[in-house]
């Protein structure tokens, strides 16, 4: 018995160091990102907003824009935001609404608003989708589209609108976002400014609740009362203002958000849209558009622009966040999965040797690891293999790292964008971080970690079609 | 009593516990004394305008004393932005002239720091707000200083506002490094005349610089430059006869239609694209057969503008009527019957 315990405690100890090593390579990276991100913004930090904006309208030269908005049970919002787009400042765009089987009266609210009129519109399918029932037009808004098709889940409805859609760019949207007005000025000026070399853009996306929205366009900005929505804010502060412009720096951006991004069309079709087999299509997307680079020998780029803003609702609910994470988390998985030969693959340069081995470790893998981990604390606290003075160090560690990382969030969204006008804002945000570790994050580990679980699940049925609504 | 390793975990943790504290403090008091600051900025913005446009008795000591405020270039360029948007035509030139002999020397200055930021600020507003400025300080600031690259971009811009020729001589050496659209940005920086003589020079100049011009040309409908667009049409330079098509297009008017056919039959859908929205503006009957296959193009741009050029003529309108009923292509066949539709037709 005795020995037992003695192997027991030896592999406490050894997977306990393994997790402290590990802990601290995360945090060192994570550290690393944010200094590239950090380096990235103080060069603008002091700069006055510059007047670029206006001469770009003003130019022959922009590129015109079709507008992609996926839309599934959507009638409460769908008016709104395509109001909202209807009034953006760019010279040329169009907008398509991808009614993708809708069982409520998003089909209706729409043909009824903005009276559409269906017109006999043959659609090329460069991209085999589901089948397209009808393409409405608008008789007051010559470049708004509906195209009423059956459901076959958002990459699908993404991929018909990249079908319909006229332009050389095509935009995804959410359609329960809402964009500001210059929005497109600001996210096209890198592909204007690169002569084409910039193929995909992301924006930024923000949590609007507790925003004030009035017909489609945000007014004010604010917090919500939410601690589940306050921790999102964070989170996504973390994710776009630290991961995004670190990464895009180093041109290994894996991630452009499904909710806004703006894609060079025929690279699109070159790589063969969206695919429909994963949960995680904009990422997958983003990945095979690196490889296509790489693979084409080009010197083209994927990048982020911290502004502009697309404000988008977050799920006030844990039972709809519960769904949400665990499905990016399985897209993560099946984009590795899609993409393993990529992984270490020195012919991908830095996005095989740097961006996929960190979505693999950290990202994705980090997750079993904070399982372990507070498996190992549970059960060393039970069976004295740890020295409870140790385990409630390293406890307040993990929680002053955490929150140092994201007060650094927020003094870089205080650097780029000053979204949060109010003091009280910024005391909430950093109390709400330090306590991140005792609530938040456990329970997000564990919907991240059911991701996983469904993936090996689902394992017999991999090939099949999942299914899911859009914007859910 | 404590081990060696547990010390060194208290003191890392509370190093962070400091650090995160000091971060928190750090964020607030920047916070409180940013908007105090922006509220003071618009402040002073305000007070800016109202002298501006007359509204408060000014004189240059009044500008001096707002200059001796914080935050006053921020402040001014706000005024200036909301002033040239909104209300210039009501500004009072002598209160102009005030500002800007107080905002001259404080922008030299900023000039010299060693913030990139500041020295970014003070040549944004020069080249915004500043018809005339002396170019010799910025060209030393370029050539002593090693500026990064929107600086010398930004200098660049005012020399030629100012119609600088060594500005002029460093485009011929080094646009191609540039987009296009940057080149863009700079020929509409050239003074009328000294546009004038680079249109004469064109083919001195470096090919994407010479590619910016004739997008000028395009933007401005220059009528005058027809020949120097129609010259280009034959040559070899796909980029270049892309330019040159747009020019004719913008202008509306050309005496060499027929050298627009190759564009019809080229294999470039951009070709295509632009001899179908040319064909709208300058109606040739000759266009007509070539227009009619370029609705069976792949590229739903053409087969609409291809479309919306044959409905404006008589013929062609016969032609869509042919498709509409023969063809077996359903894309060019769709096209065909939208635009008759469009047109008032009912087809069955």
């Amino acid at each position: 018995m005795t020995t037992f315990i003695g192997i027991l405690s030896t592999v406490f100890t050894w997977i306990g160091w393994f997790i402290f090593a590990y802990m601290v390579i995360v945090v060192l990276l994570y550290f690393i990102v944010f200094i590239l991100s950090f380096l990235e913004l103080k060069k603008s930090k002091d700069v006055i907003p510059s007047l670029k904006e206006e001469e770009i309208f003003g130019s022959i030269d922009t590129k015109p824009v079709s507008i992609l908005v996926p839309a599934y049970n959507e009638e409460l919002g769908v008016v709104p935001s395509v109001k909202a787009l209807l009034s953006m400042e760019y010279p040329e765009f169009e907008i398509i609404v991808i009614n993708d089987g809708s069982k409520d009266k998003t089909l209706e609210k729409m043909i009824e608003q903005f009276q559409m009129k269906r017109t006999p519109q043959v659609i090329r399918s460069v991209i085999q989708t589901k089948e397209v029932k009808a393409v409405y037009q608008s008789t007051v808004h010559s470049n708004l589209y509906l195209i009423d098709k059956e459901n076959g889940g958002k990459a699908d409805a993404l991929n018909t609108g990249i079908n319909l859609s006229h332009y050389p760019y095509v935009c995804s949207i959410d359609g329960d976002s809402v964009l500001e007005r210059n929005a497109f000025l600001k996210v096209m000026k890198p592909i204007i400014d690169s002569d084409g070399d910039v193929i995909a853009v992301g924006g930024s996306v923000r949590i609007a609740n507790g925003c004030k929205i009035e017909r489609g366009e945000l007014v004010e900005v604010g917090l919500s009362r939410h601690p589940v929505v306050i921790m999102q804010v964070i989170e996504y502060l973390r994710a776009f203002l630290i991961g995004r412009i670190g990464l895009s720096r180093l041109n290994i951006l894996l991630i452009v958000s499904g909710a806004f991004g703006v894609f060079h069309k025929e690279s699109v079709l070159k790589v063969g849209g969206y695919r429909t087999d994963t949960v995680g299509e904009d990422m997958e997307l983003v990945v095979r558009l690196h490889r296509l680079i790489k693979d084409e020998g080009k010197d083209q780029r994927i990048v982020y622009v911290p502004d502009p803003v697309c404000w988008t609702e977050a799920p006030e609910s844990l039972k709809v966040l519960r769904r949400q994470r665990s499905r990016w988390h399985r897209g993560l998985f099946e984009t590795l999965r899609i993409h393993k030969g990529m992984l270490f693959n020195p012919k991908y340069k830095n996005v095989g040797m740097l961006s996929m081995p960190y979505f693999l470790f950290v990202e994705l893998l980090g997750v079993v690891v904070e399982v372990v981990g507070y498996a190992l604390i549970v059960l060393g606290l039970l069976f004295s293999f740890i020295d409870p003075l140790v385990s409630t160090l390293l406890l307040c560690m993990s929680i002053l790292l955490g929150s140092l990382l994201s007060m650094a969030a927020v003094l870089l969204e205080e650097w780029s964008l000053k979204k949060y006008p109010k003091v009280s804002d910024l005391v909430k945000l950093f109390f709400y971080a330090l306590f991140e570790t005792f609530w938040y994050r456990p329970i997000m580990t564990f919907y991240r970690f059911t991701g996983l679980i469904q993936v090996f699940k689902k394992n017999h049925s991999w090939g099949e079609m999942t299914r899911k609504g859009v914007s859910s | 009593m404590m081990t060696t390793p547990i010390m060194i975990l208290l003191s890392f943790i509370a190093a962070l516990a400091i650090l995160l504290v000091l971060f928190f403090l750090y964020l607030l008091i920047t916070k409180l004394f940013d908007n105090r600051k922006r509220k003071k900025q618009s402040e002073l913005t305000n007070r800016i305008v109202q002298a501006l446009v007359g509204q408060v008795k000014a004189t240059e000591e009044t500008f001096r004393d707002m200059a001796a405020e914080k935050n006053f270039l921020s402040a001014t360029t706000d005024a200036l932005r909301e002033f040239n948007r909104n209300i210039e035509v009501k500004t009072d030139g002598a209160n102009t002239l005030y500002l800007k002999n107080v905002l001259t020397p404080i922008l030299l200055q900023e000039l010299k720091s060693s913030k990139e930021s500041v020295r970014i600020n003070a040549l944004q507003v020069i080249e915004r707000f500043y018809e005339q400025f002396e170019t010799a300080p910025l060209w030393e600031h370029a050539n002593t200083n090693n500026p990064g690259s929107e600086e010398k971009l930004l200098i660049l811009k005012i020399a030629l506002q100012n119609d600088d020729a060594h500005a002029i001589e460093l485009i011929k050496g080094e646009s191609d490094r540039y987009s296009f659209y940057t080149n863009k940005q700079l020929v509409r920086r050239f003074r009328t005349e000294t546009l004038k003589r680079a249109y004469k020079s064109f083919d001195e100049w470096p090919l994407a610089f010479q590619l910016a011009l004739l997008s000028y040309i395009a933007e401005e409908r220059q009528i005058d430059q027809l020949p120097l667009a129609e010259r280009l049409l034959t040559t070899d330079q796909v980029e270049m006869k892309i330019q040159a098509i747009k020019c004719i297009k913008e202008i509306g008017y050309t005496t060499v239609p027929e050298q627009l056919h190759s564009f019809a039959q080229s294999s470039d859908w951009r070709e295509q694209l632009l001899f179908a929205q040319t064909a709208q503006v300058i109606r040739q009957e000759s266009f007509i057969p070539l227009l009619k296959p370029l609705l069976e193009s792949s590229n739903w741009q053409v087969r609409y503008n291809a479309g919306q050029a044959l409905i404006a003529f008589e013929s062609g309108l016969v032609s869509l009527r042919e498709v509409a009923a023969t063809t077996s292509d359903a894309y060019a066949r769709d096209m065909a019957v939208q635009w008759l539709e469009r047109k008032g037709e009912k087809l069955a």
